[in-house]
């Protein structure tokens, strides 16, 4: 790191910095309560960012003065039922343990104790432009990467940054693993991301893809499926556990962990061989048909249930009763994509809604529209904004070139999982972390080492995080979602803005970082002086508003200039850059044979593979990274006690033959070990997994750390780890 | 007259938990100390996971109330039973008595989550103001009640797993739902006002107790 007297210009700096000398003790900037008791209440709104974000949940608030005293849900907005995660979001904002000003390490990296000391917002952005222009200036702008792990709501500011500063590895949590990958699934498959949706008035059947979603999605989703179930819509749910999703399932399809191209092949077999399939589309709109087709005829139903355990009957009972369309889809946004042949797993169950011509009609999951430019994924707001063309134009330089390089050819979001391979050989040097969280990493030692090793490394967060910073050079401190104002939540053709209530301490909304860097590092004239709200309103303008004005329209969301929602997308040349009708792929049809994936001579048709198989040493597979209703597993659960009270230890599914076999009982204290490390738990005996398989949730730290069984061996085609995939053996703890 | 309740529809809940923050949130109940649970039943058979919340029961005819030595126990104007702190001496006899295991006693003197002051110090409402070591429990929150609006855990359970009732004055629909419904751990004989409407679950065969 760069040590320097931070005399800087202040040419870049903009106006809003605290000075230190004239920051108040923290005692007394915070409101008491006879003071807060004689204001009168006040609403406010702001968006949940406690899940995995993108349902935007809105939040309205009662404040008193900068005080907020309780939550609910904002009955105006486009996702209004709050679930316990964002309810507990108020009792993180007032945890003493927050990261309120910016810190500074004083002992030198590796020390016990790190030794940090609040400095100033001056100095320490001070010292990160010096850093990272010193490094640029040695190494170039591509050996500093910039990372924004948990939450999403920094990235579209963050990847300004990069691509301003001019470096093009710049990575997220979803590149290292979580939704890109059955993302990546969907783009080979139709061009563009198409995780389904839900039932319409038209549906008759759905098909549910591995996702919980009572547990993982918005309670609408739920409310929803069950009131089609109660219309007569037939449902089909693919999961390898019995979740109160799968309960709902007319088939509920439960196949070994890691086997879904087999199933899926073993379901289109029967779509195809009975002639349910829709020739008609499958002719018109659909490559390699003729290719998939002659692959699934190995898939017999009883060769299916050999390599699945799926009974042959619920086989063709479930092709029957989802060929009863018109029918919709959901599907995961993670579970599948995470084993070593995931994202060919996700590719094979969306070939059973192609087949059967489920795509973008009436009663079926119809592509997403937005406004101009809106990348509905990771808050990315719009293209322009982070100048995707850019990074297009760079992935070719990117190192994950040779790792993953159909994800290097779809994706501009590098791959960042083999950063310990990339810091050894000296190719990044710096590392621009916000939110990050090394426990999203297999192994995550071996990364925090890395990260350790690098020539300078900060993070912006909300609290101090012991395994991701004690080796950081820097931590500043972010401002939670009842403080900021970007970004803003989008859905189809409207828009929710926030009313928040003012940062405690110094934290600072993560956007005003990025661009209080970017002022220093790059020209100031890209970074909107500094201020979200300008930003938001640069894109906001182009939808034909600002963000003042949609603060007026509050409780209720603003209607902005978007693409129409229609059926047919295709046939009217809406999904293509040209206007042509047909799909952005290389063939301009759906593919289930990538031409993307067979340039690089990785496979043609989403094949079968075999998963990693339990042996008699370690005979049960892990699922490590399942979702429980009241925390996402990369969050920290003291951030919010009451999570913890919920669940004071790792839980470890298992299922009460398994249990029985090994003398454990409910709440005993178990050690799950494999070759790569061991853990500890704390068992739940429970059929939500069936015998052979246990759940868990990632996250946890010290000895329950589950990420250290997961081997860092990633899918070829979007690098990712199998973390649904390792096998261990279990024991009761001594 | 009113007398309120809860009913449970154990065939909706999902187990999220919601109704146990909410109930943090609005009541600020300590650390460790829990008015209401989601517990889990597993019907192996039916191959379903029942969950459903577990709290003080509001018994028409409580155990608890009778054997309080100081009468600290008392029905609320709408048939909530309710505990009057200042006259609890903390001796656990409704706890013992009670079939629900209900009555929280926070020996520990803890109400904070943390070990120094939270960034913001919100002063209690008087709902939110008791005295560690005495009983307490579910209240059915008549500060929310006396205004019209349901306790909170049922206005956060987002799935139609909670719906608060008057027994003394049900819609028709409501009616229906009570038929349907059972009292936890029948046996007891107490009459709980928090019922449950169960498919896979023997409810009222089941004789859970707040942990």
């Amino acid at each position: 790191m760069t040590n320097l007297n931070v005399t800087l210009s202040r040419r870049g700096l903009f106006k809003t910095i605290p000075i230190a000398a004239a920051v108040p003790s923290a005692a007394s900037m915070f409101i008491t309560g006879a003071a807060k008791a004689q204001e009168a209440e006040e609403t406010g709104f702001t968006i949940c960012d406690n899940c995995n974000q993108m349902p935007m949940c809105g939040i309205k608030f009662q404040k008193q003065g900068n005080t907020i005293v309780s939550v609910g849900n904002w009955k105006e907005h486009q996702q209004k039922l709050l679930c316990n995660k964002a309810l507990a979001t108020l009792q993180r904002l007032y945890n003493p343990n927050r990261l309120l000003y910016p810190m500074k390490r004083t002992n030198p990296k590796g020390s016990d104790d790190p030794g940090f000391v609040r400095c100033s917002w001056e100095e320490a952005l001070g010292m990160i432009a010096a850093n990272l222009k010193a490094i640029r200036e040695k190494y170039g702008p591509e050996s500093v990467l910039f990372f924004c792990g948990d939450p999403k709501e920094p990235r579209p500011a963050v990847m300004r940054l990069a691509r301003h500063f001019g470096s093009w590895h710049y990575a997220t949590e979803s590149s290292v693993a979580c939704r890109k990958g059955s993302m990546l699934a969907e783009e080979l498959t139709f061009g563009v991301e198409y995780s389904g949706g839900g039932c319409g008035l038209k549906t008759k059947s759905y098909l549910v893809i591995a996702t919980n979603g009572a547990w993982s999605k918005p309670h609408g989703w739920l409310n929803g499926v069950r009131a089609a179930k109660k219309r007569g819509v037939k449902i089909v749910v693919v999961d390898v556990r019995r979740t109160k999703t799968a309960e709902l399932a007319d088939v509920h399809l439960q196949p070994r962990q890691g086997t879904d191209a087999a199933l899926a092949a073993g379901v289109c077999r029967v779509l195809f061989e009975e002639g349910l399939y829709n020739k008609e589309f499958c002719d018109k709109w659909v490559h390699g048909v003729e290719e998939y087709r002659n692959y699934c005829k190995q898939f017999t139903p009883e060769k299916t249930e050999e390599l699945t355990g799926v009974p042959a009957n619920l086989v063709v009972e479930a092709a029957h009763i989802y060929a009863q369309g018109p029918g919709s889809f959901a599907l995961t946004s993670q579970s599948l994509s995470h084993s070593t042949n995931g994202v060919n797993n996700t590719r094979a169950w969306l070939c059973v809604p192609v087949i059967l011509g489920y795509v973008d009609i009436p009663g079926g999951a119809l592509f997403g529209v937005g406004p101009e430019g809106y990348i509905c994924h990771d808050n990315g707001l719009t293209k322009e904004f982070v100048d995707y063309k850019w990074f297009q134009s760079h992935k070719k330089d990117r190192l994950d070139k040779d790792f993953v390089p159909v994800w290097n050819y779809t994706q501009v979001q590098f791959n960042p999982n083999k950063l310990p391979e990339w810091v050894k050989e000296g190719k990044l040097k710096a590392f621009c972390g916000f939110g990050f969280n090394v426990m999203i990493w297999p192994q995550p030692d071996v990364y925090a080492e890395a990260i350790k090793n690098m020539d300078f490394a900060f993070a912006t967060d909300y609290f101090y995080r012991d395994i991701s910073h004690k080796n950081l050079d820097l931590i500043l401190p972010a401002a939670m979602n009842y403080e900021r104002y970007a970004p803003f939540a989008t859905f189809g053709n409207k828009v929710a803005v926030r009313k928040p209530v003012k940062p405690l301490g110094e934290a600072k909304e993560d956007w005003w970082i990025a661009f209080q860097i970017g002022a220093l590092v790059a020209d100031p004239k890209d970074f909107f002086d500094g201020d979200p709200v300008k930003a938001c309103d640069s894109v906001l303008q182009k939808w034909g508003t600002t963000y003042a004005e949609a603060q007026k329209n509050l409780p209720n969301m603003t209607v902005v200039k978007a693409q129409k929602q229609e059926p047919l997308k295709y046939e009217k040349g809406l999904l293509r850059h040209d206007g042509q009708p047909g799909f952005e792929t290389p063939s301009g049809k759906i593919e289930l044979v990538s031409e993307i994936t067979k340039k690089f001579n990785l496979g043609t048709y989403p094949e079968y593979q075999q998963p990693m198989q339990p042996t008699a040493q370690y005979p049960l597979k892990v699922i490590n990274g399942t979702r429980a209703p009241y925390i996402t597993h990369s969050k920290v659960r003291s951030d919010s006690p009451y999570s913890l009270e919920i669940e004071p230890m790792s839980t470890i599914d298992i299922n009460p033959k398994d249990a029985a076999a090994r003398g454990i009982k409910e709440g005993d204290k178990i050690v799950l070990k494999n070759q790569n490390g061991e853990c500890h738990g704390k068992a739940r005996v429970s059929i939500i997994v069936p015998p052979g398989l246990v759940g868990m949730q990632y996250g946890w730290r010290g000895n329950q750390n589950s990420q250290v069984l997961i081997p860092r061996t990633f899918d070829k085609l979007s690098g990712y780890a199998p973390y649904f995939e390792t096998c261990v053996e279990i024991t009761k703890e001594a | 007259m009113s007398r309120y309740g809860i009913l449970v529809n154990v065939d909706n809940c999902i187990g999220c938990q919601a109704c146990f923050i909410a109930c943090k949130q609005e009541n600020k109940v300590a650390p460790n100390i829990q008015w209401n649970q989601i517990h889990r039943n597993e019907n192996v058979k039916e191959n379903i996971i029942n969950y459903y919340r577990v709290s003080c029961q509001h018994c028409d005819n409580p155990a608890c109330l009778p054997v309080c030595p100081v009468k600290a126990i008392y029905k609320g104007p709408n048939g909530e039973v309710l505990v009057d702190q200042s006259k609890c001496v903390g001796c656990k006899a409704c706890l013992a008595a009670c079939p629900y295991g209900a009555p929280q006693f926070n020996t520990s003197g803890k109400t904070s989550y943390y070990d120094k002051d939270e960034l913001v110090i919100v002063p209690l409402l008087d709902h939110q103001k008791r005295t560690p070591g005495k009983a307490e429990r579910c209240t059915l929150c008549p500060q929310r009640t006396s205004k019209g609006l349901p306790p909170k855990c049922v206005e956060a359970c987002a799935v139609n797993a909670l719906m608060f009732v008057d027994y003394d004055n049900l819609t028709d629909d409501q009616k229906a739902l009570v038929a349907k419904s059972v009292a936890m751990n029948e046996k007891a004989g107490t009459q709980p006002k928090v019922r449950y409407i169960a498919s896979h679950c023997d409810i009222a065969g089941l004789a859970d107790k707040v942990r």
